[in-house]
């Protein structure tokens, strides 16, 4: 009962060049089935990756840039409050043309 | 049939595009897939059929087959689902199973029609997974552990499938056909 049976009636393969036709036919429809796919849709498809990913990163590069040109602001629109809470700390009393420079102003009425 | 791992390298080179690995996945599982096939529509013209057409939509999905090791099963599963829309469609536009040919293209062999209808007759009678296994096994030389891997059943249940199937081939093949020394 362990014998195999022969089944080999049933067997395609035993054409061999009818076999190797079929196994060559499925593979050359395969190939020409992806190359349809591949078509100018497909590619931009496959463009748009690295385009989106460039894209990301600019825009990531232009958040960075905002975000520390944005603290940069910030620590400048801190500068008066700070130098005038020191100056009152200190008891300091500056010149005007100082307290203007400080609040955005100029030496212009120096 | 190759190993998993000769397997899942050609698979990995077919994803890439690369011709031959086509055509060398075709040569070492297309057997495997008619077996597969046969099991369920009973006809081999028609299982030559739904074996190549499964193997063209598992290689439009070669993308997505993420375990290249698993191909085998991954395609039998495409095989096992092309087989039975095929059955589904062959009951609205049935055509006699007696007007099956041995090998479209070659010269017609009497008394080997007559012994693959006896023995298409005779698979008739089993299951499918009893088909399936002794297909696999003594058609394409799978072993059981690779029938199991496969079918996604255990090497116990496809070693009583395989015997199963055999007691009923041989007791109804009686003196038909003779059996071979590499089981």
């Amino acid at each position: 009962m362990d014998e195999a049976v022969d089944l080999s009636a049933l067997d395609p393969a035993r054409d061999t060049k009818r076999w190797d036709r079929m196994i060559a036919s499925v593979a050359a429809r395969a190939l020409a089935a992806r190359r349809r796919r591949m078509t100018v849709s497909h590619q931009l498809l496959l463009w748009a990756r690295p385009s989106l990913a460039v894209a990301a990163a600019a825009a990531l590069a232009v958040w960075a840039g905002a975000l520390v040109g944005g603290q940069d602001a910030a620590s400048h629109s801190a500068d008066p409050a700070i130098q005038l809470a020191q100056w009152a700390q200190e008891g300091e009393a500056p010149e005007p043309s100082k307290v203007l420079r400080v609040l955005g102003g100029t030496d212009e009425l120096e | 049939m190759p190993s998993p791992e000769a397997t899942a390298a050609l698979v990995v080179r077919a994803q890439q595009g690369e011709p031959a690995a086509f055509t060398a996945l075709v040569r070492a599982h297309l057997r495997a897939a008619y077996a597969v096939a046969l099991a369920v529509v009973g006809r081999p013209a028609d299982a030559e059929d739904v074996a190549q057409d499964a193997f063209l939509i598992a290689f439009q999905r070669i993308d997505t087959c993420r375990e290249p090791a698993r191909f085998v099963g991954w395609l039998l599963q495409i095989v096992r689902n092309q087989s039975r829309n095929w059955v589904a469609k062959r009951r609205f536009r049935d055509v006699p199973a007696q007007d099956e040919t041995p090998d479209r293209g070659a010269e017609p062999n009497m008394p080997d029609m007559a012994l693959r209808k006896h023995l298409l007759d005779v698979l008739s009678r089993l299951t499918v997974p009893q088909r399936e296994v002794v297909l696999l096994h003594d058609l394409d030389g799978w072993t059981h552990p690779e029938i199991a891997a496969s079918l996604g059943i255990s090497e116990v249940m496809s070693r009583q499938h395989l015997f199963v199937a055999r007691r009923e081939l041989r007791a109804r093949l009686d003196g038909t056909i003779f059996e071979v020394d590499h089981g």
